[in-house]
């Protein structure tokens, strides 16, 4: 079989699709609205929720640290809290921009790579809050349990330590099933948080930018 | 930012719409063609591919060719489904060229061509597949690079390289059948 035969074949395909152009048409057609809608909100929604909840964890922390400013622990748990919320914020800002600014009309490599850059980014930062959040739930606990009329710290801070072995316990569990994941272990994880996501994300970049490479000067074959 | 429209508008807008789309539905269903695999799939992306083409309507500009903006959506739309599916680590379905076919439809007689065409698109990386593509359906050099957003020496490139490995591909297959 050569070249030509190849075109002819794809030249074949094409009067088939035509054929069958007229029975799939409605309903490609009949259901576009609905998909538009669905293809973008969960992303949308999700980002939005983020930022809102950054933002209502923001007018929570503030005043907290700014009350408690004479008392270290509880300032530093106020501190790294009102962080944590303003990560939120940020991040969730910063998806939310590159989504709704993906035109699809634009070049093929262009989009593929901000595609590809986006998906990068997302497992990494998926990576930084599985790791912040086996700790970030100790200052909350510092910060609830005052509200609740307990300071845990000075009355008894073995309690804390314990906090802190279980954050780490909690590190372990989380790096142990990446690696897991990493080896292909039977357990699937989310892949928006596997350490293996980020390596394809990587490897769909490294493949854009061979595609995109351009030729040395009269590197053409014949 | 897309501006609302009034209802005779949109009216407008969207017979216009499904005009052009039906004049070039082809690029469409080629596009599912080439990047999936069963029949489901084909009709899913080929959804997926005309809500992002109503998506990105309002912002068509008209002095430039719907061809060209069509395959630009399509194929961006195909190739990230395509990157979605691989990182879900869906389980490959054998491909038969057959199975595009309406229930209605008579079954056709299977084509060897076909076959080895479908066999060839599989086995080529996503964006290598839309140039395989373009190149199949005879666009220019300088429409290619436009789709793609490459120059048109590197579409020369690249085209006289594909070239190159469908022959040999293709030689080996011949080989094999003898």
């Amino acid at each position: 079989m050569e070249l030509e035969e190849l075109k002819a074949a794809w030249k074949s395909l094409d009067q088939r699709l035509a054929q069958q152009n007229a029975l799939t048409f409605d309903l490609l057609k009949s259901q576009k609205t609905a998909r538009a809608r669905s293809a973008l909100r969960p992303l949308i929604l999700g980002q939005t929720v983020q930022i809102a909840a950054g933002v209502v964890m923001c007018l929570w922390f503030a005043p907290f640290w700014v009350k408690y400013i004479e008392v270290p622990h509880l300032l530093i748990s106020g501190l790294l809290l009102h962080a944590y919320a303003l990560m939120f914020i940020v991040l969730g800002a910063r998806e939310l921009h590159i989504i709704l600014h993906i035109d699809y009309a634009a070049p093929v490599v262009a989009i593929q790579r901000q595609i590809a850059v986006l998906r990068n980014w997302r497992v990494r930062i998926g990576s930084i809050f599985a790791v912040t959040g086996c700790f970030i739930w100790i200052p909350l606990m510092l910060v609830i349990l005052r509200g609740l009329g307990a300071d845990v710290w000075a009355k008894n801070p073995t309690v804390v330590y314990w906090f802190i072995i279980n954050g780490f316990a909690a590190l372990g569990v989380v790096l142990g099933i990446i690696w897991w994941s990493r080896r292909g272990g039977a357990l699937r994880l989310d892949d928006e948080t596997a350490g293996r996501s980020v390596r394809r994300a990587q490897a769909a970049i490294e493949e854009i930018a061979r595609f995109a490479h351009e030729p040395p000067h009269g590197a053409i074959a014949p | 930012m897309t501006i609302p429209l009034n209802d005779d508008a949109e009216m407008a807008a969207n017979a216009t719409f499904e005009a052009l789309l039906q004049q070039h539905a082809g690029i469409v269903l080629k596009i599912a063609y080439t990047y999936s695999r069963t029949k489901e799939d084909r009709d899913d992306l080929g959804q997926e591919i005309c809500a992002a083409l109503w998506q990105s309507f309002a912002r068509y500009d008209r002095s430039r060719p719907f061809a060209t903006w069509m395959y630009r959506v399509g194929l961006n739309v195909a190739i990230s489904q395509v990157r979605r599916a691989r990182t879900r680590d869906r389980p490959s379905l054998s491909i038969h060229h057959d199975a595009i076919d309406i229930a209605a439809a008579p079954p056709p007689e299977p084509d060897p061509r076909l076959s080895a065409l479908d066999q060839f698109i599989q086995q080529t990386d996503p964006l290598n597949r839309a140039l395989l593509l373009l190149y199949l359906d005879e666009r220019s050099y300088a429409e290619i690079a436009d789709v793609l957003g490459i120059t048109e020496t590197n579409v020369a490139t690249k085209i006289s390289r594909l070239k190159q490995v469908i022959r040999r591909d293709l030689s080996v297959a011949n080989e094999t059948a003898r």
